[in-house]
């Protein structure tokens, strides 16, 4: 028998880490603070998500966990079986048999249901950190919604590049009341958590934060009326294996040749549409 | 073992709060909890320990012992505490009172705010509300034995979102519901 509690959590740690998520989930965007826990992974590998998945999962669930795409990097293995060394569960690399999805800046090609959770790894929870250093002051930023600073970043970015270039972690208005930081997904994925079927939570370790957003809720990235948001284009690019052009993908260089190739960033999809078209 | 069935019952709270108007059941408590429902007494066991506190509606004394004794939450008066518990024989006025007690949070701490655990006889039919908001694809409903009064006074503690309260119906049956405060509600007449 393993010598640590189910879930390597204490069960007080879990208590505190669920209400949070509960009052997450009540106030949309908002970020909630919890304690944050040494978990054996260094801060800023996942240890928000990992704290979360840790406080949800029971004896039924079925996880995948990905890292930028991939269920076989060292960062998503090592979380996998962490969990399922502490608990027994079952693990998958398919999206559609999974009941709770951790994942560090992708959320999967396959839609979600909404009998699934997605939880998303988040290394700085705060939109306005690049306009405000100080703590106290953002947080009274967002209780005045005072999001002025937030446009004023991209409005920059617009007047130096002629478009935003803010490529990941794209800001979102939530609800209508809060701007949160998506964690860093690519702007492609930022349409998937509108109106998600799936509840989506978000998990800061090392900055103490966990945040949610529940599923049929309106998530809005932030934009101009004369600068429309705007997802990756990848025009006249395809995925060298699959063909797929509807999805995010990957730019490759071939060592040999030196040519550009293009392969889908959700490894797990790839191979399921892969084998499906080979008839396994 | 005590902590799966926390575990469970933590997931369908959390459901029913992710889509409000959705009915869940939660397992009965392996101790005896009574006089609240037994999944009362379950949910109370998933989410209190010593770092929050509790309030219980009516003047027994019992419940507030137990739930003690099994989660280490201290008593506190209405408007400082993080639950509120509601059981089934509070009257109407009692609980209008607590809910105008219930702590809303304030602007920077708004999941400061109160939730109540609130015991209805009935989930599943009595008045019927509209729901709409986050969690809510369209419009939803809510079938139950709350009466309307106590609904309009939610309503009017929640008028100035983010600030509000959450609250947690579970019923006889051991049904529960879940109404954060971003849930707009209307009677049906």
């Amino acid at each position: 028998m393993s010598k640590f509690p189910f879930a390597f959590l204490d069960e007080q740690s879990k208590k505190e880490i669920r209400r949070a998520v509960l009052k997450g989930v009540a106030i949309p965007g908002y970020q909630v603070p919890f304690a944050s826990r040494e978990i054996p992974i260094g801060r800023g590998w996942g240890t928000g998500g990992l704290q979360i998945t840790l406080a949800l999962v029971g004896q039924n669930d079925v996880l995948k966990v990905i890292d930028q795409g991939s269920d076989e990097s060292v960062n998503a293995e090592n979380i996998k079986k962490l969990v399922q060394k502490t608990t027994g569960i079952e693990t998958t690399i398919h999206t559609s048999e999974a009941t709770l999805i951790q994942s560090r800046h992708r959320i999967p090609e396959v839609p979600l249901r909404s009998d699934q959770i997605m939880i998303l790894q988040v290394p700085e929870p705060e939109p306005l950190r690049h306009v405000e250093r100080s703590e106290f002051k953002t947080k009274q930023m967002h209780a005045e919604k005072e999001y002025s600073g937030a446009y004023l970043l991209l409005f920059e970015q617009i007047m130096r590049y002629g478009q935003t270039s803010e490529g990941a972690d794209y800001p979102v208005y939530v609800h209508n009341r809060y701007v949160m930081n998506p964690s860093p997904i690519p702007r492609f994925d930022n349409p998937k958590i509108h109106q998600s079927d799936a509840l989506v939570l978000f998990g800061a370790g090392r900055e103490k934060k966990i945040y949610a957003v529940p599923p049929y809720t309106n998530v809005e990235s932030l934009a101009f009326d004369d600068y429309p948001f705007e997802v990756e284009a990848f025009e006249g690019k395809a995925c060298k294996a699959t063909g797929l052009t509807n999805v995010f993908l990957d730019e490759f260089t071939d060592e040999e040749t030196g040519e550009t190739y293009y392969l889908c960033n959700d490894t797990s999809y790839m191979q399921e549409y892969l084998e499906q078209k080979r008839g396994i | 073992m005590i902590f799966h069935s926390t575990q469970l019952a933590f997931r369908e709270v959390l459901e029913a709060l992710s889509f409000p108007g959705k009915i869940n059941l939660v397992d009965e408590c392996p101790y005896d909890m009574s006089p609240l429902i037994s999944q009362t007494g379950l949910v109370c066991m998933t989410l209190l320990d010593s770092e929050v506190t509790f309030h219980v509606s009516d003047d027994n004394n019992e419940i507030t012992k137990t739930l003690h004794a099994y989660t280490g939450s201290h008593t506190i008066e209405a408007s400082k505490a993080d639950f509120i518990i509601l059981p089934l024989s509070s009257s109407m006025g009692v609980i209008l009172n607590k809910l105008e007690q219930a702590n809303i949070g304030d602007l920077v701490r708004p999941h400061k705010s109160a939730t109540i655990i609130f015991e209805v006889e009935s989930l599943q039919s009595g008045f019927k509300y509209d729901l709409k908001g986050p969690g809510i694809k369209g419009t939803n409903f809510l079938k139950c034995t709350v009466q309307p009064e106590i609904l309009k006074k939610r309503n009017e503690i929640n008028k100035e979102y983010p600030l509000g309260i959450d609250m947690i119906f579970i019923d006889l049956q051991g049904n529960v519901v879940g109404l954060p405060r971003t849930t707009q509600l209307t009677e049906v007449i």
